[in-house]
């Protein structure tokens, strides 16, 4: 995810596809919040991870709800009003976004569902 | 030798110790008054303004302002009202069961989040919402369903998890 927000952001003008400069605002905008929580995400989890576990249980589900549902807007919702561009790297991490997505869900289930080591 | 294989009469019985259901189960807890007019306000946020979006979609409604009613408004209006409904039925059935209650209500407090500053960002510099009321009571009622949403998951009792 990391990756995708530095390729969206770092583009140059001209490599958009565009014809409505109004939806690459919109998906500039949108990125440049999510790459926000994305930062502050990554700083905070190991904290919450190491500290305490059940904590860490809802704050993953609680990441996963937010990566599905920016997946869903992006695909369902938004497809008509925001615009990515078609570069090779933002295609390639589109694609594996379902990967990255599957990852969380088996994260969290593994912290709902895997009973304590020693408990 | 002594046959130690179970026979059915010992399944059976096995099986009819175990035999109340989780439904069951989760009638003997009695939920809060706080909880039930909560779930019920919520439940009543939702099917509200899902009524007034498909009275909207289907020209049954006066829309005040024809640009509201525009394809890529609507696209996303149809988007967020799926989802808010599947959400919420999913809340209801986990209230039901008893069953993952506050991880439904966790999702669909994210969500709301996620759509909350999503459309403050995508909508802010294309609408006004002072010609819009059914858009505006939308927008400003929004946090209210925040916190009532907050409240409910708080307010659960469910001893069966001990989450």
């Amino acid at each position: 995810m990391l990756l995708a927000m530095f390729a969206i952001a770092t583009l140059p003008d001209n490599v958009f596809d565009t014809w409505d400069e109004i939806h690459v605002k919109t998906a500039m905008k949108l990125t440049y919040l999510r790459f926000s929580i994305v930062i502050f995400a990554l700083l905070g989890y190991p904290i919450i991870l190491f500290t305490s576990v059940r904590n860490a249980k809802f704050v993953t589900i609680a990441l996963t709800a937010w990566a599905i549902a920016i997946y869903i807007d992006d695909h369902l919702v938004l497809y008509r009003i925001i615009e990515y561009p078609q570069r090779g790297l933002v295609n390639f991490i589109q694609a594996i976004r379902p990967l990255f997505l599957a990852c969380l869900i088996w994260m969290s289930f593994e912290l709902t569902f895997r009973p304590p080591e020693g408990g | 030798m002594a046959d130690k294989k179970i026979n059915t009469t010992e399944i059976n019985a096995i099986l009819e110790a175990f035999a109340e259901s989780r439904e069951v189960k989760a009638n003997i807890i009695k939920q809060s008054k706080t909880f039930k007019t909560l779930l019920l306000l919520c439940n009543a946020y939702v099917v509200v303004f899902l009524v007034i979006y498909y009275f909207l979609n289907s020209n049954l409604l006066n829309a005040i302002d024809a640009d509201l009613i525009s394809e890529d408004f609507l696209t996303v209006f149809n988007g967020r009202a799926n989802v808010m409904f599947w959400l919420f039925l999913g809340i209801n059935m986990a209230a039901y069961f008893n069953l993952g209650f506050k991880v439904m209500c966790l999702i669909a407090l994210v969500f709301l989040l996620n759509t909350t500053v999503d459309n403050f960002i995508i909508f802010s510099g294309l609408i006004s919402l002072n010609d819009r009321p059914y858009l505006t009571t939308f927008v400003v009622s929004r946090p209210l369903f925040v916190v009532g949403l907050t409240w409910l998951a708080l307010s659960f009792k469910d001893t069966l998890d001990g989450n």
